[in-house]
């Protein structure tokens, strides 16, 4: 297991500025948490280190890169599932792959030009590795997306 | 949309924390037109958020949970999801069309997190049922390579 690192209250309140919008100045995060600018960088670059912090991701409609469908799909299979993860994140554009417990034994989030596009990749996918049986929800009308909500010391108690 | 502002995007999707002067330098352009065009996509709402990626395995969390919600007879939908959206850490809360009604994802620590996570979602009287499937993956707001898979996307649209 991974060590834990622990989050103190000020790197909590950076992250979840950093959270709201990535592209905050040091100069405002600095006012907002009551330290100096150099402090703050400080501990950005503290929690980057340790692995904590890895980049940043840009939210964009996606109609504009021609992604119509966002699905998730849900697979029963006795195949390796880490074979077909690799073999769909080649071939499709498959955002989080991974193998799973409970319902089913693999499941991933899916971005998909049109209908037939996605119905081709699940398709290629049941040829290939004889999966028993693919569900696929497609995400209709438009996500609520609470990144914010998310608490960064999970195992500290009495919070 | 012309070619420098997919190219622009390209390099956000890479990594959405990189400065104008970066930017400029990689595709070849001026700090201040990156800027100028930057801003012109937030305005219009090409672009609607950067969230810091944090991995989550570093602070605890083990995965994710994908609760399949499947609402009661008559249940309304929409109060279904102003519970969930309400509840601690649920992350993704989404209409779907399928199986099920609605799907919520919410980080996991461990086996008892995963237990209070569903009797919370259960206490809502127009769910009738949830369905679990807990993923091992700890990224965060979401996989690294869908920012990948957008950015080859976005250099392709550039280059047409």
């Amino acid at each position: 297991m991974t060590p834990i690192i622990s989050i103190d209250g000020t790197d909590d309140k950076i992250l979840h500025i950093l959270i709201k919008d990535a592209r905050t100045s040091l100069k405002e995060m600095a006012k907002e948490c009551g330290i100096s600018s150099v402090a703050v960088l400080n501990r950005i670059k503290r929690l980057k280190k340790l692995g904590v912090i890895t980049g940043a991701t840009l939210f964009a409609p996606i109609g504009i890169m021609g992604f119509q469908i966002v699905a998730t799909i849900g697979m029963e299979t006795d195949a390796n599932t880490e074979e077909i993860v690799k073999f769909l994140c080649e071939h499709t554009h498959l955002i989080e792959p991974s193998t799973s417990i409970g319902e089913y034994d693999l499941c991933a989030v899916v971005y998909a030009e049109n209908i037939s596009s996605l119905n081709e990749c699940v398709e290629m996918a049941k040829r290939r590795f004889g999966i028993r049986k693919v569900i696929v929800n497609v995400w209709s009308g438009f996500p609520y997306l609470n990144f914010e909500n998310i608490q960064l010391n999970p195992l500290k108690k009495g919070i | 949309m012309d070619k420098l502002d997919y190219l622009i995007l390209s390099e956000l999707f890479k990594d959405a924390s990189l400065t104008f002067v970066e930017i400029a330098k990689n595709i070849g352009s001026t700090p201040y037109t990156v800027r100028r065009r930057y801003e012109k996509m937030k305005k219009e709402g090409t672009i609607f958020k950067s969230i810091v990626s944090i991995d989550l395995s570093k602070v605890g969390y083990q995965g994710k949970a994908f609760l399949l919600i499947t609402l009661a007879p008559k249940g309304s939908k929409i109060k279904a999801i102003e519970y969930l959206k309400s509840l601690k850490n649920v992350m993704v809360v989404t209409e779907i069309i399928g199986m099920y009604d609605i799907l919520a994802i919410a980080p996991i620590t461990d086996l008892k997190s995963i237990q209070e996570i569903v009797k919370e979602v259960k206490k809502e009287p127009y769910i009738q049922r949830v369905e679990l499937a807990c993923a091992d993956d700890t990224s965060f707001p979401v996989n690294p390579n869908l920012g990948a898979i957008l950015s080859q996307k976005s250099r392709l649209i550039a280059k047409s």
